[in-house]
């Protein structure tokens, strides 16, 4: 098995996975109004969404906002590395790869673009695409092995952890520093509202009456390491990665298909990886609260949670509801969320659903979060646009006792 | 299907070899790779007249889509996505995969997205928010090319796309370990405005001539675009992939715009050649990345001096320019269709500080 033995994040409630556990408890949501760009006009649909403080724009050059999404992700690996003790770890630095996700949150060049338009821009803010963000990382965390950018739209940092879980697999790397970070930006800003997928009030995942997504801001990186090589030096495992898949699902260039053909097939799969399927009792659903996307998903869930014969109830959360969908960031959030909480008896809710959309019996759908569980395995589901579909499967360590 | 499960499998047995069993390019030269292929064999340069002082290589290709791809109709999707269709649907012999499956994977390299995003943001910079328009902004994400090969050639596979030759690295792995039968692997660059004068504003590109990859003297690279689909198969016949090694320099730069050095890329080459079974003088040919900007290219001669004798590198780079995200593709099939001579080492590096290197090795594709 593949052991995560470090976890480090960034979101709108601040650094580190303390805060959104703090929130997930209460039912809190990190909804507040935009302020990074101009959203007086009626034809955009909101101006709420989910960023992180700390950041506010036209303080210099070096101060765009993906700058300040570079420097959060070098400080959730930062933190990783710093819990899985890797500066002590046996591991050659060519040994250690950083696999990170990001979309349009590359940002470098979209900053490039708009500056080009008034002035003089800066033509390093071009070298500022998602290599930047691993080689930061690796900067970070002292690793010279393979640095790989994925952009693979929303599911990028399910990808970057699976793909750092199959590279450690097959006996390439020792260890990884996998995970995403994106934020909101005007481009996806005004591409979701010109596709009509925001929300305008605060999304409602899972949901009959959910009308849209909310963005969000977002990083997070995990350290993974087999689990013989984790346990030999000594290093306590805060779960582990039993499965992962990823296709291209090939229905349409943004939307999902219907029928969840693709996500049935990566969690099917995910799963067959792990082993012991019929233990499944979370899933950390995609779940970004558009109308395409959620029912199907919830169809495909309960398809696979019945042919693997989960006896249920199988708890269906989704984390976008407190964290927005933050893209790049979200598969690795997202995981890093669903471990920490594992570890914890935490199942979380998704706060605003009222009324669950259609589901198979044995799934069950929440708005509050329940203490005191210890499910063993859970799926992390992260879709995206050009049909990219992905699963990872998490298995539970030892649990904590609650602080 | 299920992969392969996330445990330790370095067993030889569960090991597959991996084989380049088809190629396709769009390029400067035309459609085709053997449009390609009789461009650089002449040895004749891709480069279009100078214009405004500027010399490019670039690529017209819209007939040719709507030649080959008749079905797909208005909106059609964009020109890059064009040409990595019109690459990979070379690549599988001009045969879709029927039917679509789940073992056929899609993998691709770009370095940049900024064209279509160029695009998106100039309208809304002019015109105001409601000019967004929703299919730039789909077109915009940078893996729609990726997307495409699953909708229109149906590789539905392990979908992932990434920069610096991660796709042909992720690739070869996900082929040995089985969690594929066929990788089509794309590398993609479309030329944006804005890209070029950056490119040229930080004194990459030649304001004087044409680029003279590993030559001191050289004025710096000229840039081109283009598309080349590679199909991978385990087990399969042609010139095999013996390996595949990526790395990276951290350090390569103060704010990320730099070569690495090369002592990374030394030590990548002597894993990757190892791993190969090839000593550096058994090479029979090394295609190395240099596009003529000397700070690069000073890195895979002085990284090579440092484990051994090989052959001089060349370069596609001085006939194709620099392809960015199409480069390293791009080499790889030039290193199939001379891998018979002797096993043929190719290699990489860019300003971001990574590294990249393999060995083909064996008969045409």
């Amino acid at each position: 098995m593949i052991a995560i033995t470090g976890v480090g994040a960034w979101s709108c409630f601040g650094r580190g996975t303390e805060p959104i556990l703090r929130a997930l408890a209460h039912g809190r949501r990190g909804l507040g109004p935009l302020t990074r760009f101009d959203t007086d006009d009626p034809w955009l649909r909101t101006t709420v969404g989910m960023c992180a403080p700390g950041w506010r724009p036209g303080t210099g050059r070096a101060a765009n906002a993906w700058s300040h999404a570079l420097a959060e992700a070098e400080a959730a690996a930062a933190t990783a590395a710093t819990q899985a003790g890797l500066d002590s770890a046996p591991y050659s630095a060519s040994r250690v790869a950083v696999l990170g996700g990001t979309t349009h949150g590359s940002g470098g060049p979209l900053d490039y673009l708009r500056a080009a338009r008034t002035g003089a821009p800066d033509p390093e803010l071009l070298a500022w695409t998602a290599a930047e963000l691993t080689r930061r990382v690796a900067r970070v965390v002292g690793a010279r092995g393979p640095s790989l950018a994925l952009n693979t739209a929303c599911s990028s940092g399910a990808n970057a952890i699976g793909q750092a879980a199959r590279l450690l697999s097959s006996g390439a790397i020792d260890c990884a520093v996998a995970g995403g970070a994106d934020l909101v930006s005007l481009v996806t800003y005004l591409g979701f509202n010109s596709l009509a997928a925001l929300s305008r009030t605060g999304c409602r995942p899972l949901d009959i009456d959910r009308d849209g997504l909310s963005l969000g801001d977002g990083a997070a990186f995990l350290v993974l390491e087999r689990e013989a090589d984790a346990d030999r030096r000594g290093t306590r495992s805060l779960g582990y990665l039993t499965g992962y898949a990823c296709a291209g699902e090939g229905f349409h260039p943004t939307a999902p298909d219907p029928e969840g053909r693709g996500a049935r097939h990566v969690m099917r799969a995910a799963l067959a990886g792990d082993g012991r399927p019929s233990e499944l009792a979370l899933v950390c659903a995609h779940g970004t609260g558009t109308p395409a996307n959620d029912a199907a998903e919830v169809a495909a869930i309960g398809a696979v949670a019945t042919e693997v014969d989960a006896p249920g109830p199988v708890r269906v959360f989704s984390l976008k509801a407190t964290l927005g969908h933050t893209l790049g960031a979200a598969g690795a959030l997202e995981a890093a969320v669903t471990l920490t909480a594992m570890r914890r008896g935490l199942v979380p809710g998704t706060p605003g659903l009222e009324r669950p959309v259609e589901h198979e019996d044995r799934l069950r759908l929440d708005a509050t979060p329940t203490r005191g569980e210890t499910p063993r395995l859970a799926l992390c589901n992260s879709f995206g646009f050009g049909g990219s579909v992905a699963a990872l499967c998490l298995r539970a360590a030892r649990p904590l006792q609650e602080d | 299907m299920a992969c392969a499960p996330l445990s330790h499998h370095q067993d030889s047995r569960a090991v597959r070899e991996v084989t380049i069993s088809g190629i396709g390019a769009v390029t400067a030269y035309g459609v085709g790779w053997s449009a390609a292929l009789l461009g650089l064999d002449a040895g004749r340069s891709a480069f279009d007249a100078p214009e405004q002082g500027r010399t490019l290589a670039r690529v017209a290709a819209a007939d040719a889509f709507k030649h080959t791809f008749p079905r797909v109709r208005p909106p059609r999707p964009g020109r890059q996505t064009q040409m990595l269709l019109l690459a990979a649907h070379e690549a599988l012999g001009g045969r879709p995969i029927s039917p679509p499956g789940w073992r056929v994977g899609a993998m691709v390299d770009r370095s940049f997205d900024a064209a279509v995003t160029a695009k998106m943001l100039g309208r809304v910079l002019s015109g105001g928010a409601r000019k967004t328009r929703p299919l730039l902004f789909a077109e915009s994400v940078a893996n729609a090319p990726l997307g495409a090969l699953a909708l229109h050639l149906g590789a539905r596979g392990p979908s992932l796309l990434t920069m610096g030759g991660g796709a042909l690295y992720l690739a070869w792995h996900t082929l040995r370990a089985g969690d594929a039968d066929s990788v089509l692997v794309g590398g993609l660059e479309e030329l944006e405005a804005h890209q070029v004068q950056a490119f040229e504003d930080a004194g990459f590109v030649s304001d004087c001539g044409a680029p003279l990859p590993y030559d001191a003297a050289s004025p710096g690279a000229t840039l081109g675009e283009g598309a080349v689909a590679l199909r991978l198969d385990s087990e399969g016949t042609g010139p095999a992939l013996l390996a595949v090694g990526h790395a990276t320099d951290p350090e390569c730069g103060l704010r990320g715009w730099g070569p690495p050095s090369p002592a990374v890329l030394a030590a990548l080459l002597a894993d990757v050649l190892g791993a190969s079974g090839v000593r550096p003088r058994e090479l029979g040919a090394w295609i190395g990345g240099g596009n003529g900007t000397p700070a690069l290219d000073a890195v895979e001669p002085a990284a090579m001096a440092e484990i051994g004798e090989a052959p001089s590198p060349r370069s596609l780079k001085g006939l194709l320019g620099e392809t960015l995200g199409a480069g390293t593709c791009a080499s790889v099939a030039w290193a199939a269709h001379r891998a018979e001579d002797g096993p043929v080492l190719v290699t990489n590096v860019d300003l971001h500080g990574q590294c990249f290197a393999a060995v083909v090795a064996g008969g045409e594709p």
